[in-house]
């Protein structure tokens, strides 16, 4: 049975006994946390003792009256029909089924504010959750009450912040709340001082871990090797998790989680908070891990050795994403370990590989289908055509919002011999004749989407390329937004399919 | 004792007759294979043929005697009608309504209320994918 620390976490200074203060900025009304024998948190725990006690007893099908039935209604008006609780005549497993029914999760919040009975009944049935304070979790209470939790975000509680006050940061990766006093923090928004430091996240994972043992899906920040230790060994049923602010001697312990497979791993988001993640937490996981599918590396330190350790050990690994990377030149032969990669994505990086190294000893990933790149400066050949000729024998390339591809480094594309799919949008660099003379060198190419590349212009279409266009199965061509191909193509009997085919106007 | 003269009669104490009379009613015009042959929209028509002039209890009854029956097809669709009159609706509502009396006490519910706001979050599974800028 658990047993919730309440006793360690409460915070000192709501649990003076003293007179009912009220609260200060609003004169009117009872302060949120009076100062009385009767704590909040006492009140809560035994809210939850009462509905587990008065839960009544279900077989399918009993009509069990309920035990705490309202014989004497507050309703005078209507004794018979209205007041009676409809729901008591249901076993707890018609109700939870009712429940089941509700589309909204936050419902199940709000249902448990009904009775005790719906607030256990309710709690059992949530299985995603976002903490936002940390408390909640170390007094046990969040696992005592949705026992049955499949997913949750710890991201928010782990960093210190008051009661929904101060900005709140979001982006892509995190969604955090900032406290004031931004202005002294060196550069990032979140230091080490404004988190929860480890060993109290790593009790609290720990209390976590042993209440719900359910869970899958997992958002951690700044958990230590302890933490994530119990968590594996645990919740044997996890397999994907995102670790932020996690370093590498946190990630000792990463071998204990048996069913991994998916993982992001966030050591440091740039101007947000910074950790390092280098080949020996690379290595840590490579051993650990033999399962994994996908892995996202953002902002992680590391080379080659660590990129090839995790090749060479996790064989199961299909799709890699690299997102902002620190990592050293040379990093990209490491991929050619990655033997069963089929998609490699690349992500806000500043380069993609400052030193690739000479090319016969790059490699290269055979299984590849699909490479992404977005957001990243593409300014180097050298990298570029490295990154190319790793990945020679991938299907389908889209690059997106990448800036500094020009004619001289996409040409480095012709040693794409299979490729079938290209997707272009936002290079505002390239011009008809780059593009054009690197796919003609293209004999599968099936599928071409050209949108918002304003160097590439209509006027410049070669009668080539309008042939290479109506042997395609897809097109999308819409480089700038008033394009005339479509007008100027209109009869030529272009094949058309479904919503990719060419817009008129 | 004596044998019982009428050997059929198998008593059904959780079920009242008007819902048992309606149930069956459904039953004999469907079987479980018959009802999943029809499309969605004849699926729901139908439905809502056999719940027309149900009030609230009833469904909660029906779902009940359903269950207790067997007929799978009327508790789900039972279970699924409940839920969308409680959807989106306040907890005074739900306590109105349903006929739920309020066992926590003042300090317990203020407590919840608390929490509820800004100790927690359920998240739907799609948040976590939505681009946040």
């Amino acid at each position: 049975m658990l047993s919730p620390s309440a006793g360690k976490s409460i915070s000192a200074s709501n649990l003076d006994s003293g007179e009912e203060t009220r609260d200060k900025h609003h004169p009117g009304w009872p302060d949120p946390f009076p100062r009385r024998r009767v704590d909040p948190e006492e009140a809560l725990k035994h809210a939850i003792l009462m509905a587990r006690r008065h839960r009544p007893v279900s077989h399918s099908g009993s009509t069990t009256p309920y035990s705490e039935s309202e014989t004497d209604s507050s309703d005078a008006a209507n004794p018979s029909a209205a007041s009676l609780d409809c729901t008591s005549s249901l076993s707890d497993e018609l109700l939870l089924r009712v429940f089941g029914k509700l589309p909204d999760a936050r419902q199940h919040i709000s249902n448990s504010l009904v009775c005790r009975r719906w607030c256990a009944l309710c709690g059992k049935l949530l299985r995603s959750i976002r903490l936002l304070d940390w408390e909640f979790l170390e007094s046990g209470r969040l696992s005592y009450r949705f026992p049955n939790l499949i997913e949750i975000d710890l991201v928010r509680a782990c960093v210190k912040s008051e009661r929904n006050l101060g900005t709140l940061l979001s982006n892509k990766l995190v969604e955090i709340r900032l406290t004031s006093g931004l202005l002294e923090n060196e550069g990032f928004f979140v230091r080490n001082e404004d988190m929860i430091d480890s060993i109290r996240i790593d009790e609290g994972v720990r209390i976590l871990a042993e209440g719900c043992k359910n869970l899958r899906k997992v958002s951690l920040m700044n958990v230590g090797e302890e933490g994530l230790g119990y968590l594996g060994k645990e919740c044997e049923l996890l397999q994907e998790m995102e670790l932020h602010y996690c370093n590498d001697s946190a990630l000792k312990s990463i071998g204990s989680f048996r069913n991994l497979q998916i993982l992001k791993l966030i050591p440091s988001i740039p101007a947000i908070y910074a950790s390092v993640v280098s080949d020996i937490g690379m290595t840590f996981l490579a051993q650990g891990c033999r399962r994994l599918v996908k892995l996202e590396l953002v902002g992680c330190d590391g080379s080659y050795d660590g990129i090839k350790a995790i090749g060479q050990c996790c064989p199961m690994l299909e799709e890699l994403s690299v997102i902002s990377h620190r990592m050293e030149g040379g990093w990209l032969s490491g991929l050619s370990y990655c033997t069963n990669l089929k998609t490699l994505r690349i992500e806000s990086c500043a380069n993609i590989d400052v030193s690739p190294g000479p090319v016969e000893h790059l490699g290269s990933c055979a299984m590849l289908e699909e490479l992404w790149l977005q957001r990243c400066l593409m300014r180097d050949e050298k990298g570029v055509s490295a990154l190319f000729s790793v990945c020679r024998d991938v299907k389908e390339l889209v690059v997106e919002d990448c800036w500094g591809l020009d004619d001289s480094v996409f040409a480095a594309a012709a040693v794409f011999r299979a490729i079938r799919s290209l997707s272009l949008e936002g290079c505002s660099l390239l011009s008809t004749q780059g593009l054009e003379s690197v796919i003609q060198s293209w004999k599968d190419l099936e599928r071409l989407r050209v949108v918002s590349c304003n160097n590439i212009k209509d006027s410049e279409m070669t009668a080539d390329l309008a042939t290479l266009f109506s042997v395609l199965k897809e097109l999308k061509w819409r480089p700038d937004s008033r394009s005339l191909l479509s007008a100027s193509l209109a009869g030529t009997g272009i094949r058309q399919k479904g919503g990719r085919s060419l817009r008129s106007k | 004792m004596g044998k019982e003269r009428r050997t059929n009669v198998i008593p059904l104490p959780e079920v009242d007759g008007v819902t048992l009379e309606r149930i069956i009613g459904f039953l004999k015009i469907y079987t479980e294979e018959s009802f999943q042959q029809f499309t969605v929209q004849e699926k729901k028509k139908r439905c809502d043929e056999f719940f027309a002039n149900c009030k609230f209890n009833d469904f909660l009854t029906l779902a009940s005697a359903s269950n207790y029956m067997g007929a799978q097809v009327v508790l789900d669709e039972a279970c699924q009608r409940t839920a969308d009159m409680m959807k989106n609706k306040s907890v005074a509502w739900v306590r109105k309504n349903f006929g739920i009396k309020n066992n926590f006490t003042p300090e317990e519910e203020e407590a919840m209320r608390e929490k509820h706001e800004w100790a927690y979050e359920g998240v739907d599974p799609d948040d976590d994918e939505e681009d946040i800028i």
